[in-house]
């Protein structure tokens, strides 16, 4: 089963096709128009100081300050290592994270039907719904000096090790946390995909002779494959943002070589007042490159694969 | 056929070497991803002082059901509960509807312009004008402080509509054309052949969505200062910020004050969210049979 | 066709429903009825807005029912004022305020803008949202406002007058005092564990080295008795706000204050920093610093404190919350500032006696200002301050042998929101109320073990000391040196921060001192310095 397949004799498409779309789309373009588009003017603040209480288009009252905050981050003497941590971090996550929950849905696939996998679905995606703080503190205190890991590492011999407070173990920390926060949520999506799948294609490959393995290869994976290459695009268009909140509450000083991202640097920027612009000026920087990304990854995977969004 | 139809698990059957491993790794999966779960149950029922001392790792420590008391005393609680439904079925029922007249009209190769469309959706995904603007316009529509301000600007997740859309992608195009041949519009063909048979991923853009709005609280910080049109995550961030003051920053008549909140709501903070999160839990298995493999079998074949 | 209609029907009946519920529970503005009839002086009325308080049981709210709002209401109805309040929930409060005072419509005649830092207000001020108060004190007042800002709390206008001389908030207003007379700081220390001293037989330490050996031996002797090594010091080497700093002699921030000599200093520059890392080093390598906790939040401090492990730590030398969290139990005893290297007389860390804090304006839509400051001269009374901070005599406070207030421990918060014998603070202060309080150290000490209380009055003159509250010693910013401020503040302190650590835990060597000092210039500290020296500067200036 191709996922695209190609259009055969198809009946003639009217102008009377596109104004019936169009028609369709139309609440969606509008609310996206004054919701997300009539805002956006309150990009220009990138390019002023601003602050709350001054008008955002007034020529007599604004101070137009050109590109001042972005010179002023890349200038910055951690720009360097706010882009590498924060492109890590991403890039950690999707590379060890992105086939997790592929893999898992796969495996949830080839269990039978039953209340066994109904429990083990609901129950992997359980750690979404608890809370950051939560989630950090429990995090925190396994990784204690006297927490559950040193423990384990006792019992087989080893040391303990100060995982808190080595900058070389917080990239593990995070993406392990973060794969685990989040596999069961996202494949949902691949099952829900594969559902579609008619369970005769499967005896048919048995019948030709196709072990598990094999139907698991040429049919459950295939099935999910456009779903998989939406988002790998979508991933690749956020590797410069990481999930600060989260690292807010399980950093410290002592880390920050290694955790210390934008989202948190302009966390303990804003704490000294709110500094509207310079804020608007980064995320601005980062939604270009995040955009850029985007754009790239569509173009290769549109060139090799034949999934694009557009 | 009829036979496979009923159980379409019989076909697969295979070694059952294989299926110990699978099973094996799947209840592993289970325990590390139900841990936390339980770590917030047991937390919030144990004595208060050993969830101080966080030594509640594998059973309840000591036995309180006070935070319960306080959370089930509070008539807030209960307006907030009720908010919530009202926000998570309007937006959810919004939410699954904008979605599939988004994501239609972006399958049919022909649409004329297509790609600007498509762009047109993705920008607003990475550029936004931030708050203030955003608060400007909520309030210049008369939706500031009204149960609007929730559910209107956040009904269209362009997300979703991307996902449906590559659902609708891996439709055969055979089954839309012998609808037109019959001479159905577009819109015919939507509610009445795709829809459907997308039962699949409306169920997952309905999870999404209902788990979204239940967890969301920054629409209602923002647009929302009468209490009384809260939704139950108000409840959490209230906690987590009253923890979250800084002691340093204090001077020692208010220090008191300040540690006494943060004790109070060690553990307020724990059955918090087993009370908020257990009702969104159970509506998973109701949405869960429409993943479940060879469901759609029927809705294809008929 | 026909069923797509159908589902736009239902939608729209849907959205109707929920509309209906909407208006229901709209607008939550609560009207306090005056009743003047015997008054010839016309009710004017004034809206307010501010937060609401965070208590969970004492809740404005629920004000009718308390004794002490009796009073205050009685106060509001002979200044001739009706108030309609809004009061939006503490927690959301900082995001309200942000967005309404942005759009600068339907703003209340008084508003609580303390969540705005000053910059954002001193730009509200210049699109003339907000009004100078002094012309209208001027004009209007009763004499209330200036007796306090001028007499009883002469530090007031010093941090509250911005740099074009205007004044445009009220402010809470503390100060404690001793024997009616003498201001009365209270020191920020390093705790001990006095019962297990005694447990051990260890006698208080009287230096920095007996501190650390004492420290040592707490661990290696288990005094807590568990079994395991666990006796910890919580110290944050990240920052200077630890007690240990200053008995070398050091300031409290990057920048800080030396109140007595008028300067702004910076620990990086001074003489007994070495020291101090070499002393660090020591308490790290010898384990009794728990490293883990470097950064932490109150929360997991709390757990090690929670679990008998904690054996000092640097808090309110009057603190009286630790303790009954202490699984078990336990006493903590505030240090004197320790010798701790040649030369340094060990400082010690003081919150100031005067306090300013919070920021209640007047904006451009109240149309009778008379009675805005009617308001706020009722606020800056002594009646008014009696209630606020000690409530009502026989019922919340009784007067001890030497005639000074204190306190009558009616129970918890839960207890009393339901006998109603509170204070005005829990119940209305940092809403729309300021808070004015003349507190005393006679309460704080009946409350303490003689150990603590023979502390606070050696510290009552102690000398040399550098405060935890630094920003109260500087005068308001004004644009330029705000935005070169915010510029250096937000890298330096992360170098910094990074630094100390690494410094404390030997990861960094002492030895490249210099490279260490040239990357601080680099950041902009002596600029910093140069600004709050210039702010301290205006500071004293203003009269």
């Amino acid at each position: 089963m191709r996922a695209i397949s190609q259009p055969g004799k198809r009946r003639s498409f009217h102008i009377r096709d596109n104004v019936q779309l169009y028609l369709i789309m139309l609440p969606v373009l509008v609310h996206l128009f004054i919701f997300s588009y009539i805002p956006m003017y309150g990009i220009v603040i990138a390019f002023q100081d601003y602050y709350p209480g001054k008008p955002f288009l007034s020529f007599a009252d604004t101070n137009w300050v050109g590109l001042k905050h972005f010179i002023n981050f890349f200038n910055g003497p951690y720009f360097g290592r706010l882009i590498r941590n924060t492109f890590l971090l991403s890039f950690y996550y999707l590379v060890f994270g992105f086939w997790v929950p592929i893999i898992f849905s796969l495996l949830l696939n080839e269990l039978k039907n039953g209340v066994f996998k109904k429990f083990v679905q609901t129950a992997s995606y359980l750690p979404h719904f608890i809370s950051n703080v939560v989630v950090a503190g429990m995090v925190l205190s396994f990784i204690n000096v006297d927490g559950i890991i040193n423990v384990i590492i006792q019992m087989f011999g080893g040391t303990p090790i100060a995982l808190n407070t080595e900058p070389a173990y917080f990239p593990a920390i995070y993406t392990i946390t973060s794969i685990w926060k989040s596999f069961g949520w996202s494949s949902i999506l691949y099952l829900a995909a594969m559902s579609s799948v008619d369970p005769n294609l499967y005896e048919a490959a048995k019948m030709d002779g196709a072990n598990r393995f094999k139907q698991m290869l040429h049919i459950s994976l295939p099935s999910i494959r456009p779903t998989i290459f939406i988002l790998l695009i979508f991933a690749i268009g956020s590797l410069l943002s990481a999930n600060s909140e989260f690292i807010l509450l399980i950093y410290n000083p002592m880390v920050y070589e290694t955790a210390d991202v934008i989202g948190t640097y302009l966390y303990r920027d804003g704490l000294l007042g709110g500094n509207f612009s310079m804020g608007t000026a980064v995320g601005l920087f980062i939604s270009l490159i995040n955009f850029t990304l985007l754009y790239i990854a569509n173009t290769l995977s549109r060139k090799f694969s034949d999934y694009a969004l557009w | 056929m009829a036979s496979i139809r009923r159980n379409p698990n019989k076909i697969r059957e295979g070694s059952i070497v294989v299926d110990i491993i699978l099973y094996t790794i799947a209840f592993i999966i289970c325990l590390i991803t139900l841990y936390p779960f339980y770590f917030v149950i047991i937390m919030s029922i144990s004595s208060p002082q050993e969830v101080a001392a966080m030594n509640v790792f594998w059973y309840p420590k000591g036995f309180n059901l006070g935070s319960y008391e306080l959370i089930v005393k509070d008539v807030k609680m209960w307006w907030a509960y009720s908010n919530t439904l009202i926000y998570v079925s309007a937006g959810t029922l919004l939410n699954c509807l904008m979605a599939v007249l988004g994501a239609y009209p972006l399958t049919v190769r022909n649409l004329k312009g297509r790609k600007w469309v498509v762009a047109y959706l993705l920008i607003p995904m990475y550029f936004g004008g931030g708050l203030i603007p955003s608060y400007l316009l909520v309030n210049k529509l008369g939706l500031y402080n009204t149960m609007f301000a929730v559910i209107i600007p956040g009904m269209v997740s362009i997300w979703n509509i991307i996902l449906v859309r590559t659902f609708f992608t891996t439709i055969p195009d055979g089954l839309k054309e012998s609808a037109f041949i019959d001479g159905a519009s577009h819109l015919q063909l939507l509610f009445k052949i795709i829809i459907p048979i997308s039962k699949p991923i409306l169920a997952v853009i309905a999870i999404y969505s209902i788990v979204g709005i239940w967890n969301s609280w920054f629409d209602a910080l923002v647009y929302l200062p009468n209490e009384k049109l809260h939704p139950l995550q108000m409840y959490l961030y209230r906690v987590v910020v009253q923890q979250s003051v800084d002691l340093k920053m204090l001077s020692l008549d208010d220090a008191k004050n300040a540690v006494a909140n943060m004790l109070s709501n060690i553990q307020l903070k724990y059955a918090i969210i087993v009370f908020t999160t257990l009702p969104v839990i159970f509506t998973y298995p109701f949405f869960q049979k429409y993943f479940i493999k060879g469901a759609l079998l029927g809705s294809l074949k008929e | 066709m026909k069923r797509w209609k159908r589902s736009l029907m239902s939608l729209m009946a849907a959205v109707l429903v929920f509309g209906t519920i909407t208006a229901c529970g709209g607008g939550e503005v609560k009207k306090e009825e005056g009743s003047s009839s015997a008054e010839e002086k016309t009710v004017s009325k004034l809206k307010l807005l501010g937060p609401t308080g965070s208590n969970k049981y004492i809740k404005f709210e629920e004000r009718e029912k308390y004794p002490v709002w009796t009073e205050v209401d009685k106060m509001i109805q002979e200044a001739g004022l009706e108030l309609e309040y809004e009061l939006v929930p503490n927690e959301q409060y900082n995001v309200v305020i942000q967005t309404r005072m942005a759009s600068g419509s339907s703003l209340p005649d008084i508003v609580n803008i303390s969540a705005l830092d000053n910059t954002t207000v001193l730009n509200l001020a210049k699109q003339g949202v907000l009004l100078d108060l002094n012309p209208l004190i001027e004009q209007y007042s009763n004499g209330n406002i200036k007796k306090m800002y001028d007499q009883e709390f002469p530090y007031a206008k010093k941090t509250t007058t911005s740099p074009d001389g205007k004044m445009y908030w009220f402010s809470d207003l503390h100060k404690k005092t001793y024997q009616d007379k003498d201001p009365a700081p209270v020191a920020l220390s390093m705790l001990i564990r006095k019962d297990w001293l005694d447990k051990l037989n260890l006698p208080v330490p009287t230096n920095a080295q007996e501190y650390l050996d004492t420290l040592k031996a707490l661990r290696e002797q288990d005094a807590n008795g568990n079994g395991k090594q666990d006796e910890v010091l919580i110290y944050d080497t990240s920052k200077f706000e630890g007690a240990i700093a200053q008995w070398f002699g050091l300031g409290t921030d990057i920048t800080a204050v030396d109140v007595e000599n008028k300067t702004v200093v910076s620990p990086w520059y001074q003489e007994g920093i070495k020291d101090y890392f070499r002393y660090l080093q020591q308490l790290v390598k010898e384990g009794v610093l728990d490293t883990s906790l470097i950064g932490a939040t109150g929360e997991q401090k709390q757990q090690k404190i929670s679990e008998n492990q904690v054996a000092s730590i640097s808090d309110y030398n009057l603190e009286t919350y630790l303790e009954p969290t202490i699984n078990g139990g336990g006493d903590f005893l505030p240090l004197m500032p320790l010798q701790a290297a040649d030369h340094i007389t060990p400082a010690a860390q003081l919150e100031p006696p005067f306090l300013v804090w919070q920021k209640y304006a007047i904006t451009k839509e109240c149309k009778d200002v008379e009675a805005a400051i009617r308001f706020f001269d009722m606020i800056y009374s002594e009646e008014y301050a009696d209630l606020l901070y000690w409530g009502i005599e026989g019922q919340t406070y009784k007067r001890d042998e030497n005639g000074a207030k204190v306190y009558i421990n009616n129970g918890s918060d839960e207890e009393l929101a339901k006998s109603g014998q509170v204070t005005g603070r829990p119940l209305f202060g940092d809403t729309v109320f300021p808070r004015v309080q003349f507190a005393n150290l006679e309460f704080e000490l009946s409350g303490v073990s003689k150990g603590k209380a023979d502390h606070e009055l050696k510290m009552l003159k102690y000398k040399p000391y550098f405060v935890n509250m630094n920003a109260n010693y500087l005068a308001i910013p004004d644009d330029q040196q705000l935005e070169n401020k915010t510029k250096i503040l937000t890298n330096l302190r992360t170098y910094s921060e990074e630094l100390a650590t690494k410094l404390a835990l030997g990861q960094k060597s002492l030895d490249d001192w210099d490279d260490y000092i040239s990357e601080l210039k680099k950041l902009g500290l002596d600029q910093l310095m140069e600004i709050d020296q210039q702010l301290l500067d205006r500071y004293n200036s203003i009269e």
